[in-house]
């Protein structure tokens, strides 16, 4: 099972959905999509629903993320994580860290 | 046919005696003073390895075939010595050969004297250090090589942390003595890390060492270089070693008595030890080495050579899953793949398989990222042990400073340093126990399943 990422736009808010496995092969992938979209000041919204597997760098491009759009005054959230995901997220204490929605349609309307 | 036991000094007090007594017996005014004091020495000195005592005994048989020959009392003399310097040597082979020792090893001489040896030296760094070796020839002249060689590893057992240097050393002192009449040594040296059954192993000119896995296949470990005392530069220090890893398998070294060996069928071949290994696998290591010994000698058939068998097997639960991989970050997908399935096949539930993915996952790219730089060799094992898991990775990365792996604070919301606190969380407890030979590092995770 391969990363799958896709990227849409709704309003000012980039919505990256994110699926499959995220490790060390494919997680600058990740890193490069979410941080591409902060530098040209969208809000980000990662949709994780589908996500089997996250490791340690997915988890830090996802903290570059948060910090990244801290120092651009933009917003960044966690939407619809799945368990795998949540589980690892919980592990780094990280969930109090990131804001997290439990539906992606309730990141989009929060953010606009 | 007996198995060799473990050996204590007092056994050699007695044959010290019995050397000293029919020496004076034999010999009386005739032996030369300074022998005789050598001898009684040997006897006083009760920390002195059995192994000079049997080369002094040789020694002395030389000096009485000098003396004596042609006479008519030679003959006599020299059986009787013959008879006590095999005792000896029979003593001297053999470590530790007892009970569930992961190194077992017994030889069959063909003669009184044999050309074979064994050793297996217990290290006070917890390694086990072994050789097996053949000398060219037979009879009197081989076992005195044979003292030499095995003397000269004893020596160095306890201290030498690669055996190919060992062997190169070993090989230099031979040259050194040799009289150039055309003898060599055949041998392999080795250190076995018990607790990870990881070995590292040199075979100067000796018969491929057989690695038996836990799937049933062979592995041939042939000779990196000619065998030892004929010329220096042919045993260099950088000698090609191999690191094994016997994973619940079992590694058989033997001499060219036992593939030479004479059963029903005709000689057994290294196919024919093949099969015998197969029909035996499944008895624990004693009895297995029994069973061999019992298929490899004939009683019905004199043996022509000398026959030496050691075993070298994993007294460990054998592992949940082994896997020894060039790995890179496109390949930790599969490797999380294997270990996800070795975890359902042990029957844990699935919040314990994905903590033992993750701890594996973590710990290898830590490997991948900061030990290589890029794609490396990483070996993993998992093995399940009254409800406690252990996960070993070894890779062969430069070592790393211990006193520079530490998990970062949760506090300090920042990226990367995260993977080591995963696989603290995943685990129960992490430890970097020295390595062993001839790898980089070795990282222990284990796991309380209650």
């Amino acid at each position: 099972m391969t990363l799958s990422l896709t990227i849409e736009r709704h309003g000012r808010t980039a919505l990256i959905s994110l699926g499959g496995e995220v490790d060390l092969s494919n997680s600058h992938d990740v890193r490069k999509e979410v941080v591409a979209c902060l530098n040209d000041r969208w809000d980000v919204v990662v949709e994780m629903t589908h996500v089997l597997y996250i490791d340690s760098s997915g988890i830090a491009a996802l903290v570059e993320g948060y910090q990244t759009a801290k120092r651009f005054g933009v917003r960044f959230a966690l939407a619809a994580i799945s368990p795998p995901a949540l589980r690892v997220l919980k592990m780094a204490r990280l969930d109090s860290v990131f804001t997290i929605f439990d539906q992606t349609a309730e990141a989009l309307v929060a953010e606009v | 046919m007996e198995i060799t036991q473990p050996l204590t000094w007092e056994k050699y007090s007695i044959n010290d005696k019995m050397l000293y007594c029919e020496n004076k017996a034999l010999l009386g005014n005739s032996y030369p003073a300074t022998q005789q004091l050598r001898t009684v020495e040997a006897m006083h000195q009760t920390e002195e390895s059995p192994h000079s005592v049997f080369r002094r005994q040789l020694d002395l048989i030389a000096e009485l075939s000098r003396r004596f020959a042609d006479s008519g009392a030679m003959e006599e003399a020299m059986r009787q010595e013959l008879e006590l310097a095999a005792q000896i040597q029979t003593n001297m082979r053999g470590g530790q050969s007892a009970g569930n020792a992961p190194v077992l090893g017994v030889s069959l001489p063909a003669r009184e004297l044999s050309g074979d040896f064994f050793d297996i030296v217990e290290r006070e760094d917890g390694l086990l250090a072994f050789a097996i070796g053949d000398v060219s020839g037979k009879g009197f002249e081989a076992a005195q090589l044979m003292a030499t060689t095995s003397s000269l590893f004893r020596r160095k057992a306890h201290s030498f942390n690669r055996p190919g240097p060992l062997l190169a050393a070993i090989n230099a002192e031979l040259c050194r003595l040799s009289r150039g009449d055309g003898r060599f040594v055949t041998m392999i040296a080795g250190l076995l890390h018990p607790s990870s059954g990881a070995l590292l192993l040199a075979n100067a000119g000796h018969e491929p060492g057989l690695l038996h896995g836990l799937n049933g296949r062979f592995s041939s470990i042939a000779a990196a270089c000619p065998p030892l005392g004929i010329e220096r530069h042919l045993v260099p220090d950088d000698m090609a070693e191999q690191v094994l890893f016997l994973a619940g398998g079992c590694l058989y070294l033997c001499t060219d008595g036992v593939t030479e060996s004479q059963g029903a069928d005709g000689m057994l071949g290294e196919a024919g030890l093949r099969r015998l290994i197969e029909d035996a696998a499944q008895l624990p290591p004693p009895l297995r080495l029994e069973a061999l010994l019992g298929r490899m000698a004939d009683p019905a058939i004199p043996p022509r050579d000398d026959l030496t068998l050691m075993l070298i097997s994993d007294i460990r639960p054998a592992p949940l899953l082994f896997r020894r991989t060039m790995l890179s970050a496109q390949r930790l997908a599969e490797q999380r793949e294997a270990v996800g399935e070795a975890a359902r096949a042990a029957g844990l539930n699935a919040d314990i398989a994905s903590d033992l993915v993750l701890a594996v996952d973590e710990a290898s790219q830590n490997i991948l990222r900061h030990g290589y730089g890029g794609p490396g060799e990483v070996v993993l094992e998992m093995i399940l042990e009254e409800n406690r898991l252990t996960l070993r990775v070894i890779d062969f990365a430069p070592t790393a400073d211990l006193a520079k792996i530490a998990p970062r604070p949760l506090e300090a919301v920042a990226p990367g340093g995260l993977g080591l606190h995963f696989m603290g969380q995943a685990m129960d407890e992490l430890s970097w126990p020295a390595p062993p030979p001839g790898t980089g590092n070795l990282l222990v995770m284990t796991k309380a399943l209650t």
